[in-house]
């Protein structure tokens, strides 16, 4: 019985703080003027089914902007332990849809975590920058990202997000075709993984000089 | 499983996800540094290889059970029960 009590518990705080994120969400939806922009439809469809999703790390706010604009989505979002553990955050990150990742040891867990995610037919947002951008130039995507998709078969499908978080400036997330990646060449695992992050790198900003102006 | 099972299954795992030439692959050569020189990317694979194919999970352990096929072979046969 207490068990059971725990459990709806638990189920009634995560729909809160999702409504309470959502709530938020739609402040910050106006307050950034938030447009969300589709370049191919079929990109819809895939995230329909589940799939990874890849964007350029502007802001720490880009975390919780690409779940805000796909509300109807379903989009995990990974996150580092660095972040996911701080005390204010925590609370928040774990009732919500976040994954963490500690970059700072062989962490596998958000792997097994993401692929159940996208098993699911859930998204899974991932920066694979792995870090802030400084004054606009990308940094090398890490391939870890792919790992997922290969294992998976799983779509991958670039975003960019444009804007600077300016308050009343138009803030966009800019959605493109799914990549097509073909791992079936032979060879090091890490070679051809480096290969198919560089083609994901070059499809985000490519994306992002498109509609930057 | 005994330890010589596990090795070899180790090894034709280690060939097949990580695309290593059986011929370069022994149970003494190093896997990272001065060895085959896998990378971050490839012992995560290695993580989530040997816990989908043996059960055991490596995440968080050191650096030691990485250094070759012995080293892990040990590993698993110490946690697979």
């Amino acid at each position: 019985m207490k068990k059971k009590m725990k459990r709806a518990g638990g189920i009634f705080l995560d729909a809160l703080m999702q409504m309470v994120f959502y709530v938020v969400g739609f402040i910050m939806r106006l307050r950034y003027l938030g447009h969300v922009e589709y370049t191919d439809p079929s990109a819809k469809a895939a995230m329909r089914k589940g799939a990874v999703l890849i964007a350029n790390h502007v802001s720490h706010k880009d975390g919780f902007f690409v779940p805000i604009m796909l509300p109807f989505q379903k989009v995990y979002v990974l996150v580092t332990s660095k972040w996911y553990n701080k005390k204010f955050l925590k609370p928040l990150f774990s009732h919500l849809r976040y994954i963490p990742i500690d970059l700072r040891r062989q962490d596998s867990d958000w792997l097994v975590q993401t692929e159940a995610m996208l098993k699911k037919g859930r998204n899974v947002m991932i920066f694979p920058e792995g870090e802030l951008e400084k004054d606009g130039v990308p940094k090398p995507f890490h391939s870890g990202f792919l790992l997922p998709v290969k294992h998976l078969d799983a779509p991958v499908i670039p975003m960019a997000i444009v804007g600077d978080y300016k308050l009343l400036h138009r803030q966009k997330l800019v959605i493109g075709s799914p990549i097509n990646l073909d791992f079936s060449s032979k060879g090091r695992l890490s070679v051809i993984l480096k290969e198919a992050s560089e083609q994901c790198s070059k499809e985000v900003f490519n994306l992002k000089e498109s509609k930057s102006h | 499983m005994n330890e010589n099972e596990i090795s070899e299954k180790i090894k034709e795992m280690l060939c097949q996800r990580l695309g290593i030439d059986p011929e370069e692959l022994t149970d003494e050569i190093p896997l990272f540094v001065g060895g085959l020189e896998l990378d971050s990317i490839d012992s995560l694979e290695i993580i989530a290889a040997i816990d989908e194919e043996f059960g055991v999970s490596m995440t968080g352990v050191g650096k030691e059970p990485f250094y070759n096929v012995k080293t892990l072979t040990a590993f698993v046969a110490e946690h697979l029960n």
